[in-house]
This record gives structure tokens, sequence and C-alpha cells, in this order.
């Protein structure tokens, strides 16, 4: 299981967490509120916001919300070079992912950044290249808010409501949000004695 | 013209079968083999048998190229942890929006996001 107590600030984040964490604004703007920062690739940002795709009333909200939070800065993409391409290991699994996630991965190593995805996929790969201290998801990032009593036990409802308004889900959340229970009180527990 | 279609074989070849039967005559043969089964009234095997909405849905797909055989073996892989959803939304030519729906079509539960 993770470490709920610790998660890294800066974050590089893929299309799918992007938007996991745009579909529920209590979640991004706690997050934000606590400093955690995102970026990505400017694939990923065509991937958002440029990729032709069938009309979905949910994502033209989530890129509505997206564009407000590249106006405010909030949010920044940054682009990669070939040559960050051509490392052995992200060759080696250029077919088991997508090119969007293959970038974000590429550009935390560059910057030593975490990569923030929520695909179990992309996850293994950013563990064998960044360690598993740098690989980190939506529901890590909640669990990690609820440990710091910055988020409560309603506002997972809440979430949950949040995203599946927007046709998402976090299959983990409800673990996640156990195991930071978990340690919550364990550490009030310590605390006490 | 309707079992040509029913059974989805040519006029030319149910008129054969038929007549090996000995069931029709030689003429009725020269009858049967001059009628064509209009492409309207042909049903495509992958969509036979399926809901309305579900056949309409299969059907924009195979107009894009992907057919079920390929769309199965694309959800597998990703159910199964060969590929990554993002992947998976990339060899099917969709966004992970569209890729839910498809799995859903495909009756494919979401382990991953």
């Amino acid at each position: 299981m993770i470490d709920v107590s610790h998660f890294e600030k800066l974050n590089v984040a893929d299309t799918c967490s992007l938007w996991n964490i745009l579909a529920s604004r209590v979640l991004s703007s706690t997050a934000e509120s606590v400093g955690v920062q995102l970026c990505s690739t400017t694939f990923v940002r065509y991937e958002c916001l440029h990729k032709p795709s069938r009309h979905w009333p949910e994502r033209l909200e989530l890129r509505k919300r997206l564009q407000a939070k590249l106006s405010a800065g909030r949010i920044s993409f940054h682009a990669i070079d070939i040559e960050d391409l051509q490392d052995f290991e992200v060759l080696k699994n250029r077919k088991k992912l997508s090119a969007g996630e293959l970038s974000v991965i590429v550009l935390a190593r560059k910057t030593r950044q975490a990569v923030l995805t929520d695909d179990v996929g992309a996850q293994k790969l950013a563990r064998i290249e960044l360690g598993a201290s740098l690989v980190q998801s939506t529901a890590h990032l909640f669990a990690w808010l609820y440990f710091n009593s910055q988020m409560g036990d309603s506002d997972k409802d809440q979430i949950v409501a949040d995203l599946l308004a927007l046709g998402r889900s976090l299959k983990n959340l409800d673990e996640y949000h156990t195991e930071a229970q978990r340690c919550r009180a364990m550490a009030n527990q310590a605390n006490r004695t | 013209m309707k079992w040509a279609s029913q059974f989805k074989v040519s006029t030319t070849a149910l008129a054969i079968a038929l007549k090996e039967f000995r069931i029709i005559s030689d003429e009725a043969v020269n009858e049967l083999r001059q009628a064509r089964v209009p492409a309207h009234q042909k049903i495509d095997p992958e969509l036979a048998n399926l809901p309305e909405q579900v056949a309409t849905r299969k059907e924009s797909l195979l107009q894009r190229g992907l057919t079920n055989f390929y769309v199965d073996l694309c959800l597998e892989a990703w159910t199964r942890g060969i590929v990554s959803a993002g992947r998976a939304a990339e060899m099917l030519l969709v966004d992970d929006f569209e890729l839910r729906d498809i799995a859903e079509l495909f009756d494919v539960r979401l382990s991953v996001h």
C-alpha cells in the first residue's frame, strides 16, 4: 500500500489524471491551496485541447476548466526533446503506453518531478523509470489531503459525485480512503500517548 | 431472396444448393440466379441479433475500420494490463471518454481509472 503521509507537490500529470483532478473542483482547489502544482507536456495539451474527437459535453466542460487554469497560470505545458524519447526503457515500452503517458514519464524524469497518472500500466513503467516514491495518482492525492485533515469524509462523496457528473470515476478511491482513515487514526492515537 | 439473405449467401449459391437437393428445377435455378439481394437487405453477421442502439454504435465503429475482433483484442489487452488505457484508446482511434463508451458497448468492466 502507498504511504498516504507523503505526497510530492510538483507533478507531471497525464491526460487521464488531469481530467480526473479537474473534474472535481473541491479536489483541485484544495490541492492548489496546499501548494500542489501540476504541469504536463505539450503532447498532453494536444490530447486535451486539440485532438479531434466526438462531441462530448463532459469533455467540453473539462476543456473549459483546463483553459481557465491555463489562463490563470496554474498549469503549464512543456515540450520534450526527441533525444529524450530514445531512452531504452521508453523505446521498449512504446507499444504498451500511449504517447502522452510516455512523454509525461520522460518529462518527469528529466525535471525530477513526480508522475501523476491513474493508469496502472503507466504507473508500472514510471516506477521502473523514477522509483516508487515519484509515482502518484489522484486517489493518492486525495488520501494525502485526507490524512493531513485538509479533506473530510463528506469530501470523498463529493469527489465521487463530481467525477461521475463528468463521466469519470476512480476505482481505487475507496481503498485509499480507508487506508488514509487507518493512518489518520493511528497518528491521532500516537499523538495522544 | 429472403432465404439467400438469411443464410448470408448469394442467390446463385442458394440456387445450386437447392438444385443439388433436387428441390428446384433447372429453370427455377436460372430464374433464381438472376435475382440479386439488394445491399440494404444484406445482414451484416457482426451486427445480427443486436439491439438497435448497440448495432448503430457498432456500425459506426465498423465504418471507421474497427471490427468486433479488433476491438475485442484491444479491450482484452487493456483489461489484462498488457497496454494502458491511453494506449488502448490510441489503438481504437478514440479518446478516453469514448473508450469507456466502447468498453460498455462490449460489456467490458472498467478496471482502470
